[in-house]
């Protein structure tokens, strides 16, 4: 058997894998619980919450994860590889320790002294920033990767600009690459748990986002409820990757 | 005129050029890892020499001592090299008027479609580079590099990874239109056909410096040091000792008449495979000028020609000689055979 072959139905397990969970989760949930949840105000105060921070975390790693990247994948040097492996780390610490280490960090007194970030949007933004940025750096470098720099000498030699150079060729060559990155920075940072939990406090209608609201009312036992929220994030997250995805994907071309 | 004195100094190698040409075509000739790409990326300015001075048309492109250093945007150049290089996500129209855009100069589209049909991709306007050919592409390239009228073109080997009509025609469409346009172009290759061709002037590069300079005429035919003759293909190259009487004593003692008189400050003879003769059967014995008579060593088929691999019956002598194959055949040529050969002195060149 050919080898595409094999890999195809493997494909498949996994497709039937996460399909059937997903498409359980829609057979089981209730439409009266799914009616309730729209108009109960700790949900919608939650998916605000969620929302907002996860688009703060999202344009911060997009403002220095960015640029990360492109360092990461120009520069061959030690410091580069260092680096690089360094942004595994807030990737391999599971949240919840990763909201202990910042609560120890954002007690510091010149820390307090600058900003009080505990049980604050701000905090929670930090905590999601701090686990989801190395989406957008790894994908970004990888994405800068694949680009030679030949194209942006071409366009100087043309007379653009080094920004306009880098913006009409590395950039746009390297941009599919990079939204996927910040699309999966975003979705890691709206389910984010344990560390916006530690430094937010889930303090109901403050701190609470969609993963802790859920929770919340798993504890209360109502998980007609939690499915329901559940099933909400899970539409809202595919229609929103979906829109993105066809925002900037026009027919041959990027922008 | 461009004018380079420039030093250079990598991990691997140091280069060091230092030329002057107000030639319209010059060719920078040399094998592979010599240097001559080097010197046409420092003169782009994607990187900066250690010290020296890159002058074209009077403008500093680099000083070291004045400390100029010229943004490459500011060069005003057209690069083109062996890699496609247009912008993949951009059709060959975006890419043609990127350098106009960017210069903020006028996009004459009749201009433009004009220059396209010159070059034979005015129906290609709205493709992307994904579509073409590798001729294609680096036809659109040429455009889009000639389209901002540059002060000067680098072209670093740009058809080599091209098959060889397409490389020929397009050879001559650069050609024609930088005589047309006046363009002064740099052309590194290392394809002496190539490099004959387009070439009014030629640099002959070596391990990072410039060996020979001057007309192509001049420099093919009479290089002045054993090192050009070996770049350039000479092949039959010889130590000599001289006599009185004007012919030189190859070491390993045949004796040859050549038509250089100031021969005694030479140290070396050389000549080309395909200057040198294998007289027909009924011609060896009449007089021509530095017979000598020995034996087929091998034959090789190279396509193109046939190599003849030559040794002297008297001597240590190998030469290799370049004949076409329909010879071959009429001559009955094959390993182990008599033969004679004559070496015409017009054909051997003395240098050091």
């Amino acid at each position: 058997m050919k080898l595409t072959k094999i890999a195809f139905f493997i494909i498949l397990l996994l497709f039937l894998f996460v399909a059937s969970i997903i498409v359980n989760g829609f057979l089981q949930v209730k439409l009266s619980s799914m009616i309730m949840l729209i108009k109960d105000r700790a949900f919608l105060s939650a998916l605000l919450f969620g929302i907002e921070t996860s688009a703060f975390a999202t344009i911060l790693s997009a403002l220095f994860g960015i640029p990360a990247g492109f360092y990461l994948a120009r520069n061959n040097s030690m410091f580069s590889k260092f680096m690089d492996t360094f942004f595994d780390i807030p990737l391999s610490i599971p949240p919840l320790i990763v909201g202990v280490l910042l609560l120890g960090f954002f007690n510091l007194k010149f820390v307090e002294r600058f900003y009080s970030f505990m049980f604050t949007v701000q905090g929670a933004v930090c905590a999601q920033f701090f686990i989801a940025f190395p989406f957008t750096v790894k994908a970004s470098k990888n994405a800068f990767e694949l680009i030679p720099p030949i194209y942006e000498r071409i366009a100087m030699t043309l007379g653009a600009s080094n920004f306009k150079s880098f913006f009409d060729t590395t950039f746009k060559l390297a941009f599919n690459g990079i939204l996927s990155g910040l699309i999966l920075t975003w979705l890691r940072s709206l389910g984010e748990f344990g560390a916006t939990l530690m430094v937010g406090g889930g303090i109901a209608y403050k701190t609470v986002n969609i993963p802790i609201n859920i929770y919340l009312n798993m504890t209360e036992g109502d998980f007609d409820k939690g499915l329901a929220a559940s099933i909400i994030v899970v539409s809202l997250s595919f229609v929103a990757v979906v829109v993105v995805k066809c925002l900037f994907r026009k027919k041959g071309k990027l922008f | 005129m461009i004018e380079v004195s420039i030093v250079k100094k990598f991990s691997n190698i140091s280069l060091n050029f230092s030329f002057k040409t107000d030639k319209l075509k010059s060719v920078i000739f040399g094998s592979s890892g010599s240097g001559k790409s080097s010197l046409l990326k420092m003169i782009a300015g994607f990187y900066n020499p250690n010290q020296g001075f890159i002058k074209v048309n009077g403008s500093d492109f680099y000083n070291s001592q004045k400390n100029i250093s010229m943004p490459i945007n500011k060069r005003n150049i057209g690069y083109l090299t062996q890699e496609y290089t247009l912008f993949p996500h951009m059709s060959v129209m975006e890419n043609i008027v990127y350098g106009l855009k960017a210069k903020n100069l006028d996009i004459e589209e009749e201009k433009i479609y004009r220059l396209a049909e010159n070059l034979k991709i005015e129906n290609k306007l709205n493709e992307y580079p994904a579509n073409l050919s590798g001729g294609e592409k680096q036809r659109v390239a040429l455009a889009r590099a000639i389209v901002i009228k540059p002060f000067l073109l680098l072209l670093d080997e740009p058809f080599s990874a091209l098959d060889k009509p397409v490389r020929e025609s397009l050879r001559e469409i650069v050609s024609d239109i930088v005589t047309q346009m006046k363009i002064p172009t740099l052309f590194v290759t290392h394809d002496i056909e190539e490099a004959f061709i387009f070439a009014d002037d030629i640099l002959l590069v070596d391990d990072g410096s410039i060996i020979e300079y001057g007309n192509k005429d001049d420099v093919f035919n009479n290089p002045n040091s054993v090192k050009s003759a070996e770049i350039l293909d000479f092949k039959n190259i010889w130590k000599i000792k001289h006599n009185a009487d004007n012919s030189v004593v190859l070491e390993t003692n045949d004796n040859l008449i050549c038509k250089n008189n100031a021969m005694s400050k030479f140290k070396y003879c050389c000549i080309k495979p395909e200057n040198i003769m294998i007289l027909r059967e009924d011609m060896a014995n009449k007089d021509k000028e530095n017979k000598i008579s020995g034996y087929i060593f091998s034959i090789h088929n190279r396509g193109d020609y046939i190599k003849v691999v030559f040794k002297s019956h008297t001597s240590s002598l190998f030469a290799e000689i370049k004949i076409p194959s329909h010879a071959v055949h009429k001559m009955d040529l094959i390993k182990g055979k008599k033969i004679t050969i004559s070496l015409k002195k017009e054909s051997l060149i003395l240098c050091n």
